[in-house]
C-alpha cells in the first residue's frame, strides 16, 4: 500500500507533466499557470494633428466602459474580445475624429509575453 | 589498493539508501500527536473550504442530500475522533470526491483546484496515521477502560507511514511545480508580471524599467525555494534552515492570490515533517504539569 500510493505521487506528475498525459486521474501540479493568460498589456499613443504624441490612459478614458473586474478600480484587455485595437476604436470615440492611435500591444501566454499588435495605427476618422 | 569495485560501491550505496528509506517509510514508530494535530486541523479545514456549499437544504431531495448528510456526520466523527481511523478515511473519499466527480466528471471548474485535491489526499493520507491514538475520542474511551481494568494507559503511537506519504506528497508538490515553472517565460518575470496585472493593475504596466527585473528577481526566488523546500526540508539537517522561508512563500501566496484553504493545509501538513516524538515533547512542555499534581 505505502508503495502504491508513493508511486501514485511519484509517478502522476512525472506521466501528466513529461510525458503529456491527458488522464487526469493523475494530478499535475501547475499552480496559477492559466491565470492571466489572454491578458493584453497595452499602450496607446495619441497622436495628434500638431504632431505630437501623447500616451493615452485608457483606464481613465473609458471608465465605465469597460466591465469592471473587481472593487478596485482595475481593468483587464483580453485578446478574445477584440483586444487592444476594439479599445483604440472605442478611445476614437472620446477623441478627437479627426486624430490616429498607435497600438503596441503584447498579450501573455503560458510561456511569457508575445508581441500582439505591433505599432499598428487606428485613424479615427476612419468608417 | 583496494579491492572493491566501484560497481560494488555504487550497489552498496543503493541498498543502504533502499534499507534508510524503508526503515524511514514504513517501520518508523512514534508519536500519534502530530497525526491527531493534522486530523484536527484537516476536519476543520475541510469545514471552512466545503461546509456552506454542502448545506443539505441547498439541494434537491434526492443523493446531493444524502452526500451532504455523509459529509457532515464522517467530518463531524473526523474531527471528534470517534473511530477516527475509518472516519477519517471516509471523510477523505468524501473530500476526494470533490475534485474528481463534482471536479473533473461534473466540470465544477472552483473544485478542480489544486487546493481541493491538496485537502482531500492529505484527508485520505491522514486515515493513515495513528491519529485515533491522541486527542480523539478513540482516545477517551480507549484511556477510561485501561483505568477500568487497572491496566497502564494505551501508548499515544503506531506506525508514521501516513505522515511519511505526506512527506512524499508534499514534497512531489513542490518539486514538480518548480518543474513546471521552469522555462523562459517564467523565469523572466512574464508570468509574475501577468498575475500582478490581472490581479492588481490591470492592462497596461506603469512606465517603470525597473518592473521586468523586479518580477525576474521575484521569479527565480519562486522557483529556487520550490526546488530548496522539495529536496530539503525532508532532511532533519537542512529543514531548520527552509521552515521559515517555506512558511512566509505560504504566507505571500494567501496574502497575494486567490489560493483559498491552500497556504493553510500546507503549513498544517509541516507537522508531517518534524520528528513525531520532539512534537510529543513539545506538546508536553506546552501543557505543563497534569492538574491534579496541581491542585495537589
Amino acid at each position: 500500500m505505502f508503495f502504491a500510493l508513493a508511486v501514485f505521487m511519484l509517478a502522476g506528475p512525472a506521466y501528466r507533466q513529461v510525458l503529456d498525459g491527458d488522464n487526469r486521474v493523475f494530478r499535475n501540479w501547475v499552480m496559477f499557470s492559466a491565470i492571466g493568460v489572454g491578458l493584453v498589456d497595452a499602450r496607446f499613443t495619441h497622436l495628434t494633428e500638431d504632431g505630437s504624441e501623447v500616451i493615452l490612459n485608457h483606464h481613465e478614458l473609458l471608465a465605465g466602459q469597460y466591465r469592471k473586474v473587481r472593487r478596485s478600480n482595475i481593468w483587464l484587455i483580453r485578446n478574445r474580445n477584440g483586444g487592444a485595437v476594439d479599445v483604440a476604436r472605442r478611445l476614437c470615440a472620446v477623441l478627437d475624429p479627426i486624430t490616429s492611435i498607435r497600438i503596441e500591444s503584447r498579450v501573455a501566454t503560458r510561456r511569457g509575453w508575445v508581441t500582439d499588435v505591433d505599432g499598428e495605427i487606428v485613424n479615427c476618422g476612419a468608417p | 589498493m583496494s579491492s572493491v569495485t566501484p560497481t560494488f560501491n555504487v550497489l552498496t550505496s543503493v541498498r543502504r539508501l533502499w534499507t534508510g528509506f524503508l526503515a524511514w517509510g514504513v517501520m518508523s514508530v512514534g508519536s500519534s500527536r502530530s497525526s491527531a494535530l493534522i486530523r484536527i486541523g484537516l476536519g476543520l479545514i475541510i469545514w471552512t473550504r466545503f461546509a456552506y456549499e454542502q448545506l443539505p437544504y441547498r439541494y434537491e431531495l434526492g443523493w446531493h442530500t444524502a452526500f451532504s448528510v455523509l459529509f457532515y456526520v464522517f467530518t463531524t466523527l473526523m474531527i471528534v475522533g470517534y473511530r477516527a481511523r475509518m472516519t477519517t478515511f471516509v471523510a477523505g473519499i468524501l473530500t476526494m470526491s470533490f475534485y474528481y466527480y463534482f471536479g473533473l466528471v461534473s466540470n465544477y471548474e472552483p473544485y478542480t483546484h489544486h487546493h481541493t485535491y491538496i485537502l482531500g489526499i492529505a484527508t485520505v493520507l491522514c486515515a493513515l496515521t495513528p491519529s485515533d491514538k491522541s486527542y480523539s475520542l478513540d482516545r477517551w474511551l480507549a484511556v477510561r477502560a485501561a483505568r477500568r481494568r487497572g491496566e497502564p494507559l494505551p501508548p499515544e503511537a503506531g506506525n508514521l507511514w501516513g505522515l511519511r506519504l505526506i512527506v512524499i506528497q508534499l514534497t512531489m508538490m513542490y518539486f514538480w511545480t518548480a518543474v513546471d515553472k521552469v522555462h523562459p517565460g517564467f523565469l523572466e518575470g512574464d508570468r509574475l508580471e501577468a498575475l500582478f496585472m490581472y490581479y492588481y493593475i490591470g492592462s497596461s504596466l506603469a512606465d517603470w524599467a525597473a518592473w521586468s527585473w523586479v518580477f525576474a528577481v521575484a521569479a527565480w526566488i519562486v522557483v529556487i525555494l520550490e526546488f530548496a523546500l522539495a529536496f530539503f526540508l525532508p532532511f532533519r539537517r537542512t529543514r531548520k534552515y527552509f521552515v521559515l522561508p517555506g512558511l512566509a512563500l505560504h504566507l505571500c501566496f494567501y496574502l497575494m492570490l486567490p489560493v483559498f484553504t491552500y497556504s493553510v493545509t500546507v503549513i498544517l501538513l509541516y507537522l508531517a515533517y518534524f520528528d513525531a516524538d520532539r512534537v510529543h515533547r513539545i506538546l508536553d512542555e506546552l501543557q505543563g504539569e497534569p492538574i491534579e499534581r496541581r491542585s495537589g
